[in-house]
């Protein structure tokens, strides 16, 4: 059965402090007029979304490079995240959108304007990531007191993207609204899919550089900065 | 007369108005547009440059040096005609086939714009036989490849075969830039070179094209 959630924005973790920090004004004071800027659009994207999520949490069993389900369907999700998703027997398949408001609010005012569209990219970046974080809230009420992995999605850590197909169809094709396309990306564009393990066994921490081996890893280059 | 030390600064503070003005005034008064670009604005986009490579400024400010840089290239550029200039060199620029993210791609094309270079903006999810059709076309020297996925970035490797069984690989260098590609992933398959971010992209065309 499928969870899922519409929510509101105040009851996400989503400060401005994340937008400076994300675009690198960490130390560094934006001058006046581009933190107004910022600021604005910050405050328009608040006030035109309707992100949500979803969950369906299934049993299943780590088998080599794979992820087996209970209904015979297989993640591809290769050794990493074999690795990091052991001690799990419930998987919990999810998505999670900042929803298509967004995308028609991002053409209309970023049309020609890249400054405009890069900070609106970043914006939805980082409201996506927090509509995950909540969606976790949400998992972890369902689950516990077992415990969960960080969550894991096609594409990265050399899980195949094409497995989003196996995904989007498990959860019904069309989760929250978001539509899967011939080259298994996401539309809106700001959305998440993926995978959790769930179990009373799972190591919750173990995610990181240390633990992958991808020299490719856009997580990776930025440590190294 | 006009003080064009406030055109380097109204570039480097990305402040488009100014720009533009302090340009209109200087073409009045007749200066040589080669002497406002290379003493004026080309080292106010370095020294944005500078400051962005150092942690001092971010995208924002290199995007609105950028714009300013432009709007000043724009007022210059119908004097430049038969003067026996040349731009800094035509790039043709696209997301990979598979892959839909374009902001990236497009903070290096705007930059290479706003330092002078003719880009070809091709979009994203582009074939090879695009990137081929657009090199041919429009006699490009310098193709820009973007991808951000791990699954797409091998992609590049199929446009680079592309380009060299055209018989066209000689007469462009390949720069490639994304979340998951390297230097080593640059010389595996054969790039001319790869760059972090969009600054880092700009100095690089104008040392791929140098020679």
């Amino acid at each position: 059965m499928d969870n899922e959630y519409s929510i509101e924005v105040e009851q996400l973790s989503f400060p401005l402090s994340s937008i400076l920090q994300e675009i690198g004004y960490g130390q560094v004071t934006p001058k006046d007029e581009i933190r107004l800027l910022i600021e604005t659009l910050f405050n328009e994207v608040r006030q035109v979304v309707h992100p949500s999520c979803l969950f369906q949490i299934l049993n299943g069993e780590i088998e080599g490079e794979k992820v087996i389900l209970e209904n015979g369907a297989t993640f591809h999700v290769g050794k990493i995240l074999s690795r990091l998703l052991q001690g799990a027997d419930q998987f919990a398949l999810f998505t999670a959108t900042v929803g298509n408001e967004f995308q028609k609010y991002r053409k209309e005012v970023a049309q020609e304007n890249l400054l405009h569209d890069f900070i609106i990219d970043t914006i939805g970046s980082c409201l996506v990531e927090a509509v995950g974080d909540k969606m976790e809230t949400f998992l972890e009420q369902e689950t516990a007191p077992k415990r969960h992995t960080h969550r894991f999605s096609p594409g990265y850590c050399g899980w195949p993207l094409t497995d989003q197909k196996t995904l989007f169809r498990l959860l019904n094709g069309k989760p929250c609204g978001i539509i899967l396309s011939e080259e298994c990306l996401m539309l809106p564009e700001k959305s998440i899919s993926g995978i959790i393990g769930i179990g009373t066994q799972v190591n919750e921490k173990a995610y990181g550089c240390r633990y992958c081996e991808m020299d490719t890893c856009y997580k990776r280059k930025r440590r190294k900065k | 007369m006009t003080d064009l030390e406030n055109l380097y600064l109204a570039i480097l503070n990305g402040n488009l108005e100014m720009a533009e003005n302090i340009t209109a005034e200087a073409v009045k008064e007749q200066i040589a547009p080669q002497l406002i670009i290379q003493e004026y604005m080309a080292k106010a986009m370095h020294e944005t440059g500078k400051r962005f490579e150092a942690g001092e400024a971010f995208v924002p400010e290199l995007l609105m040096s950028a714009r300013a840089m432009k709007g000043a290239l724009d007022i210059l550029k119908p004097l430049m005609v038969g003067e026996g200039t040349k731009g800094m060199g035509k790039v043709v620029i696209g997301t990979v086939k598979g892959d839909l993210h374009d902001i990236g791609k497009n903070l290096v094309a705007f930059m290479l714009e706003g330092c002078g270079f003719d880009v070809i903006n091709l979009g994203v999810n582009i074939s090879s036989d695009k990137f081929v059709e657009a090199v041919k076309e429009h006699k490009a020297q310098i193709v820009c490849l973007s991808a951000l996925l791990t699954t797409t970035m091998n992609y590049m490797k199929t446009i680079i075969q592309a380009l060299e069984e055209s018989g066209l690989r000689k007469q462009v260098k390949i720069m490639i830039g994304g979340a998951p590609v390297t230097e080593a992933f640059a010389a595996q398959i054969g790039a001319d070179g790869y760059s972090e971010n969009a600054n880092a992209a700009v100095a690089l065309a104008q040392r791929l094209i140098a020679g």
